[in-house]
């Protein structure tokens, strides 16, 4: 039997998701960069609006998918970026997916710069008001992040004095670059997130390298791949600094950098502690310790091995509250909180993911 | 069950259209003509609608260094994570074992084109 049928709209089938979930890393969006110039004092609105500054640090790639960074489907369509739309955020991920709060990470990033950074300075303070203002006031479910210029260290640790208490605020965003935050000259900044009651946030960015070759290998899914290898160095940088010693209410998130390779981590660090303790004697906890109590880690994006060895991974790092769900809306490796987290994963397990450990860690009532 | 879709005019090489049948949203996309195709709409990865995304070719295998485009209007790429399957078959370019689109069998009669769901 033949039917005749009317070719409609497709629609997005998906079965809504009835547990609430907290996406601990969602892209908030410039409409265009001259846009952050309403936020800036003299002289820097005119280093925006009268020259041709092109922005912030660029990769040196060609994100080749079709949509280039961007889920194809989440472009506003009139010019403007993924992201930048609230409306059609709201649509395609809060109310989509039941987000019961979202953590705004942006990607306008001052730290990644090279020179100016008085300048830095001023964009990450003007960016932290556009982002109160056009988002955090706009939607109660959105949660923000203290946007600093981590090469002015008490000028950051000020600018987290001076938007920390809001209370939509819930971490500093610090860009994963070619330094190591465990230094003692980015010390303010831990003290002041600390002094303010927030966390702090790490983040892979357009200044964040590989091991060979000045920091960016000869293709873009070498560096993508790599990008692990920055993210362990933050880490150990931040335990053999003492870094939690000094700061012992501080939980640092890791952003986009995954979370299979902290087993391995633990392992090495441990290893090498109990030979070399005493070139860091602040260092009074094993080394795996610290890790468990002081770091978590957005489970975007997931690999997708065979789930029984993901749900080994997981359990190796040994601590259930560890992993935090992400999204990542509206960049093209965006998981779905419906059909990314492995299927041995419990359904404790995927509760405390998507929503229980992003709970209790930020205080959310 | 047999449903006749559209007249095989309405959807030209190159082309795609999104049809609903039995609740299921099925893309449909045309290779040549008469050499059309149909799939679930939903990728297998997460699930992301596949008709936000592209349908043309793609860069085969080729020696390292060396660039070469084909597969006109073979590829369906999905709008989120990039994976690329096979129109014909469902199957991933990157690994024919992964997870496949489901496809439909298509055919043309009387200019009409039939699908069998």
């Amino acid at each position: 039997m033949t039917t005749n049928t009317q070719v409609q709209n497709s629609k997005n089938e998906k079965a809504n998701v009835k547990q609430p979930i907290i996406d601990v890393d969602v892209h908030e969006m410039l409409p265009n960069l001259k846009h952050i110039a309403k936020y800036l004092d003299q002289p820097w609105k005119r280093w925006v609006t009268d020259t041709l500054w092109g922005g912030l640090r660029q990769l040196p790639y060609v994100q080749h998918l079709d949509g280039g960074v961007e889920r194809v489907d989440a472009k506003p369509g009139d010019g403007r970026p993924a992201g930048s739309d609230y409306v059609l955020m709201k649509q395609q991920l809060l109310d989509e997916y039941n987000v019961e709060h979202a953590i705004l990470t942006g990607l306008f990033y001052p730290s990644t710069m090279r020179a100016q950074f008085e300048f830095g300075t001023a964009l990450a303070s003007a960016y932290n008001d556009y982002q109160i203002k056009e988002w955090l006031e706009k939607d109660s479910r959105f949660k923000g992040s203290v946007h600093i210029n981590c090469h002015e260290p008490e000028k950051a640790a000020y600018e987290i004095d001076r938007v920390g208490q809001h209370p939509q605020m819930v971490q500093v965003l610090l860009p994963i670059g070619d330094f190591a935050y465990g230094d003692p000259r980015f010390h303010p900044i831990f003290e002041a997130a600390q002094r303010n009651g927030l966390h702090i946030a790490m983040h892979q960015s357009t200044r964040t390298t590989t091991a060979l070759d000045n920091g960016y290998p000869r293709y873009f899914i070498e560096w993508h791949s790599l990008l692990p290898q920055a993210f362990m160095s933050q880490v150990v940088s931040l335990v053999c600094n003492g870094v939690f010693e000094k700061f012992p209410n501080l939980k640092c998130i890791l952003l986009e950098g995954g979370f299979v390779w902290i087993p391995a981590l633990m392992w090495r660090l441990d290893h090498n502690y109990k030979s070399l303790r005493r070139e860091v004697p602040w260092l009074k906890r094993m080394p795996s310790q610290v890790i468990r109590e002081h770091f978590h880690a957005a489970t975007q994006p997931i690999e997708q091995p065979d789930p029984k060895e993901m749900l080994q991974m997981v359990e190796m790092i040994g601590n259930d509250k560890f992993l935090l769900f992400a999204t990542d809306y509206p960049h093209w490796d965006f998981d779905d909180p419906n059909t990314s987290l492995p299927t041995t994963f419990s359904k404790e397990l995927k509760r405390k993911i998507l929503y229980d450990n992003a709970k209790e860690l930020y205080g959310f009532k | 069950m047999k449903h006749r879709l559209f007249n095989r005019d309405e959807l030209k090489p190159g082309e795609k259209k999104v049809v609903v049948l039995n609740n299921k949203s099925i893309l449909v996309v045309c290779k040549s003509e008469g050499e059309i195709y149909a799939v679930r709409n939903k990728c297998p990865h997460q699930g992301a609608p596949l008709d936000k995304g592209s349908f043309n070719g793609t860069v085969v295998c080729s020696i390292a260094g060396e660039y070469k485009y084909g597969r006109e209007n073979e590829i369906i790429r999905c709008p989120w994570h990039g994976f690329e399957f096979e129109a014909n078959t469902g199957c991933a370019v990157h690994d024919k074992n992964d997870k496949k689109m489901k496809t439909y069998p298509v055919y043309i009669e009387d200019e009409n084109v039939i699908i069998e769901v």
